[in-house]
């Protein structure tokens, strides 16, 4: 198993967000996670980045506990290494051009040197179609190629696991197909991965399974075909039905 | 000081400029510094230092600088040693420079956004790189134009050194005045016209700096 979550716990000022999680990821397994908005689904790939302290329950990365009662966060810097993730606001540092927003992780964290790390940006630029904005400043860029080297510098650390809190919402249309298109050929390559996302259609084609959240609870987990065909839960049937008004 | 023609008073003027624009750059250089610490210091909220650096820069943005001149020039060889009046007015004037530069860098460095520095967290950066990479850099190109506001503004401060008796242009001009009253036009003319040789090449020179790095951290 190459993450195990159990009974993880966040409040945010009493105010319950996750209420006792606990789901397995097997190594190239991409899980979907789908819920209304204000689910506690955001809030969990937070706390599995670390950039969210969690009450109690535990995380495991590969064995070994990344975060349980009492631990620091000390160690967050290197599990982040294993982990990477992808954010739906598109930032991508404004100041550095598009190869520099890719190698600093590399190069700094992981301490290769700026040859090795040029090297494998560049090839990552290639296969989403990118390598002509790798000088390129992020001001330059529309919304879909931003989000683009976005991944590629998650993808640059060489993560073993990617998490993509709804990195399409923000996009119109065309660029969300730009973008999921980069994520099917993640798939492809068997990278593990976590997506929080909107895009019922994708997620039916993408997951191996469905997380379906409410409420801070995971109401069912079930295969696509299942899930979309017929879900166990009112909710469930209730939001998906939601989603195909909107798809009218 | 026996002033017989024109050329005294440009001989007068040089050294006075020369004096001044010492002073200013030193204090400019030195306040810059100051700034950049205490504007990491509050980013990083240092509990003691944070408070320290509070409180610094309240009292200096909030008294006049000759009666921070005062009490260092006339205040400090009671407790510690004597010393002269540049070193005084450099002091002065980069603790003065520095209250300002930390306020205007601190501003920019909360100008970045939370996003950035989450970003920085996962993809594992160190609070230090995030600094170094992320937001000195950007903070400079943020606040640089506040920057050298605040340097023209200490080199025009440098005339409240008189007081102290740095022999600066506004020292020289009064002494002279003192003895010559007749000679007021002519002096302060050259006063002028000294502040506007120091002031006019050095605005130039920021702006040129301020493009650049505008330039050098965004494109543009």
């Amino acid at each position: 198993m190459l993450l195990k979550v159990q009974h993880l716990k966040k409040s945010f000022d009493g105010n319950t967000v996750l209420k006792d999680i606990s789901f397995d990821v097997k190594k190239g397994e991409v899980i979907a996670i789908l819920g209304r908005s204000g689910c506690g689904k955001s809030t969990l790939l937070r706390c599995l980045n670390g950039l969210e302290k969690i009450d109690s329950g535990e995380v495991w990365l590969d064995d070994a506990l990344i975060t349980g009662p009492g631990m620091s966060y000390r160690h967050w810097s290197e599990v982040r290494k294993k982990i990477g993730m992808v954010f739906q606001s598109y930032d991508l540092f404004p100041h550095m051009n598009v190869l520099s927003n890719i190698t600093l992780g590399p190069m700094r964290v992981e301490k290769r040197s700026k040859e090795e790390a040029s090297k494998e940006a560049l090839k990552l630029l290639e296969r989403v179609g990118l390598l002509e904005k790798q000088s390129a400043y992020p001001r330059e860029l529309s919304g879909g190629q931003k989000q683009r080297v976005a991944i590629c510098r998650a993808l640059c650390m060489n993560p073993e696991i990617l998490l993509f809190d709804e990195v399409t919402a923000a996009l119109d249309p065309e660029m969300v197909r730009e973008v999921l298109d980069v994520i099917r050929g993640l798939r492809d390559q068997g990278l593990t991965m976590l997506i929080v996302t909107h895009e019922m259609a994708f997620a039916e084609k993408v997951a191996d399974e469905i997380i379906y959240m409410e409420n801070g609870t995971i109401a069912e987990t079930n295969t696509p075909e299942r899930f979309f065909s017929a879900p166990s839960t009112v909710d469930a049937r209730k939001f998906l039905n939601l989603q195909d008004d909107f798809t009218i | 000081m026996g002033i017989n023609s024109i050329l005294d008073l440009v001989v007068i003027f040089t050294k006075a400029a020369l004096v001044t624009l010492e002073v200013a750059l030193a204090s400019i250089a030195i306040a810059l510094v100051i700034g950049l610490v205490c504007a990491i210091v509050l980013y990083f909220g240092v509990p003691v230092l944070k408070t320290l650096i509070r409180v610094y820069v309240v009292f200096f943005r909030n008294t006049p600088s000759l009666i921070q001149a005062y009490f260092i020039f006339y205040g400090l060889p009671k407790i510690f040693m004597v010393l002269d009046s540049f070193t005084c007015s450099v002091i002065v004037l980069s603790l003065l420079g520095g209250a300002y530069m930390c306020e205007a860098i601190f501003a920019a460095v909360k100008a970045i956004s939370t996003n950035q520095k989450e970003l920085a967290l996962a993809i594992g950066l160190s609070k230090l790189d995030t600094v170094r990479y992320l937001i000195l850099p950007q903070s400079i190109s943020i606040s640089i134009a506040a920057i050298n506001n605040n340097a023209i503004f200490l080199t025009k401060e440098v005339s409240a050194m008189k007081l102290i008796l740095l022999p600066e242009i506004v020292y020289q001009a009064f002494s002279i005045i003192s003895l010559r009253p007749d000679l007021i036009i002519p002096v302060a003319l050259f006063m002028v016209l000294s502040y506007l040789v120091i002031l006019i090449p050095m605005t130039y020179a920021f702006s040129r700096v301020e493009r650049r790095i505008r330039y050098a951290e965004f494109g543009n």
